[in-house]
């Protein structure tokens, strides 16, 4: 587990981000041991380095974990969405335990849509590639292309309301 | 015989009667089958062009098959005789038939008498693919480009054929143009038939 | 707030984009004479066919949760009825049954009256051994797995041998509890 002080640190890059013009500002799946398999920044400032982006996933991978024994209620599958001063954090899981999440500013919408919608773009253009391997990092053109799409959309929904 | 399913028996696969090919799939349980019989291919080969030559050879199969099944069922046991014909047949009813529409365009080659092109801006079995940098030219459609061999060689008209990524102005992704180079003894009786 | 898993997939394949199924038919049939040459015994053919249906399985599973609205199955029983109805039906455009169930509910078959891997085949006399549709048992198990399920899978009926439906028996071995790795400090 990441100390205190480096959470600060990596929550303070995520608050950098605002000042730039996107709602979204980073897109990260990981895996179901917990490695980071994609990340991908759409924020025009504030870009996270590889370590960074790296610990900021194997935290949230814990975090998750974590949060599913405290959590009160029974059969939690784990924290959805964290709010911060400066960013929302949303999340999905998959039955199979791969973790999608997004974040981005406070209170933009639409955020589980995006996040179920790159779920469905991970079968067609992940899954189906015959040179993707499972579990490994995902280098896969088309769904870079399409994930950038959807992102795109959601902005335009997000700036048009 | 413990209960007796809805499944009607044939003795031999030959009394069953052949169907109107109406039924479908869906296009994963397809995408799926395809990648995986890319990943069985890579396993098997040392390089590249063993991997197209593979690919080739298992969409040949299917050409084969394609074109007795079609000859039989739409065309009433007659099949094309003629190069323009043939091309055709393969531009049109091959395609809607395996892809569900007809191939974007068919092109004679500008540069050699001998070469056709068929071309697509998604060829169906690329839909999901992409190939990593470090695979250069390499392109799935090598399976189409077998079929497309497949039913020409079995219509009598022998050809090399090759699938090719092209680069399109003002598209973000490459068509994929299939090459038909056809045999020598092909064109002579195309002449001779005047 | 579980949604309601769907009764049947007709509403999901109605929905999916599809392909003829001779396409799939056809290059079903080239993967198995691929391997027929390569690996030219039938039960090494059997072997690798189960391999690639896990291989396909493993990935399938997540498109089959993405697209299918399907939510956590409470047991076993739901969970096969799921495959059969809903499964088959999205993938394939065919419904299976299930029936056969053991008393302690860890063992059913699943039925098939409809396969389109096997049109157009007849087994030649010397592919007499070969389980045709291997590849599907592998699919399932494959899927199963990843939901944290062990299962066998063994051939019962199969119409390529004579038999008058595909009967797949489904055994679970476990269920695999879900864990998750802590990692120390790295």
């Amino acid at each position: 587990m990441a100390s205190r002080s480096q959470l600060r640190l990596i929550f303070m890059q995520f608050s950098s981000i605002t000042f730039g013009m996107a709602a979204i500002y980073s897109l990260y799946i990981i895996n179901k041991s917990g490695g980071l398999i994609y990340y991908k920044d759409y924020g025009s400032s504030g870009r996270m380095d590889t370590n960074d982006s790296l610990r900021v996933a194997s935290l949230w991978h814990s975090m998750h974990a974590i949060s599913q024994q405290l959590s009160p209620v029974s059969g939690c599958t784990g924290i959805e969405l964290l709010q911060a001063d400066t960013f929302d954090l949303h999340c999905f899981q998959s039955l199979t335990g791969t973790k999608f999440f997004v974040v981005c500013e406070p209170g933009t919408q639409h955020m589980e849509s995006l996040l179920k919608f790159s779920y469905e773009l991970y079968t067609d253009y992940v899954l189906k590639n015959p040179f993707y391997e499972m579990e490994m990092p995902i280098r896969c053109e088309l769904f870079d292309i399409n994930l950038a799409q959807a992102v795109q959309k959601d902005r335009v929904a997000f700036l048009g309301r | 015989m413990i209960g007796v399913g809805k499944m009607k028996q044939y003795g031999n696969v030959l009394d069953k009667p052949l169907n109107k090919g109406k039924q479908e799939v869906s296009l994963s349980a397809f995408a799926f089958l395809f990648s995986e019989m890319v990943q069985y291919n890579q396993t098997q080969v040392d390089n590249i062009g063993e991997l197209e030559r593979r690919l080739e050879d298992a969409g040949y199969a299917v050409g084969a098959r394609v074109l007795e099944l079609l000859c039989h069922r739409d065309k009433g046991n007659r099949r094309e005789t003629r190069l323009l014909g043939i091309l055709s047949f393969v531009h049109s009813t091959v395609w809607k038939v395996l892809f569900g529409k007809v191939a974007d365009s068919l092109e004679k080659g500008t540069e050699h008498e001998d070469e056709y092109m068929i071309s697509e801006k998604e060829l169906l079995v690329n839909r999901f693919i992409s190939i990593p940098k470090d695979m250069g030219t390499f392109n799935c459609g090598a399976f189409v480009a077998g079929i497309v061999r497949g039913v020409l060689d079995g219509a009598g008209f022998p050809a090399v054929v090759t699938a090719h990524f092209v680069p399109m102005e003002g598209q973000q992704r490459p068509r994929t143009t299939i090459l038909i180079k056809f045999a020598e003894e092909v064109l002579l009786r195309e002449t001779r038939l005047g | 707030m579980a949604p309601v898993a769907p009764r049947s997939g007709d509403a999901i394949f109605a929905n999916v984009e599809r392909v003829n199924a001779e396409l799939f038919t056809l290059t079903y049939g080239a993967i198995v004479r691929q391997l027929l040459t390569d690996l030219e015994e039938v039960d090494e053919v059997n072997k690798q066919l189960d391999q690639m249906g896990y291989n396909i399985g493993i990935r399938l599973i997540d498109e089959f949760l993405a697209k299918s609205n399907v939510s956590r199955c409470v047991d076993f029983r739901e969970t096969t009825d799921v495959i059969a109805k809903v499964g088959f039906k999205m993938f394939l455009g065919v419904t299976a049954s299930v029936a056969n169930w053991d008393a302690d509910g860890t063992c059913c078959s699943i039925i098939l009256e409809d396969n389109p891997l096997v049109d157009f085949v007849e087994l030649p006399d010397n592919c007499q051994g070969l389980y045709y549709c291997n590849i599907l048992s592998g699919v399932i198990r494959g899927a199963l797995e990843m939901v944290s399920m062990k299962t066998e899978i063994t051939w019962i009926r199969d119409v390529l041998r004579g038999d008058d439906a595909f009967e797949l028996q489904v055994k679970l071995l476990k269920q695999v509890p879900e864990e998750y790795p802590y990692k120390d400090d790295e």
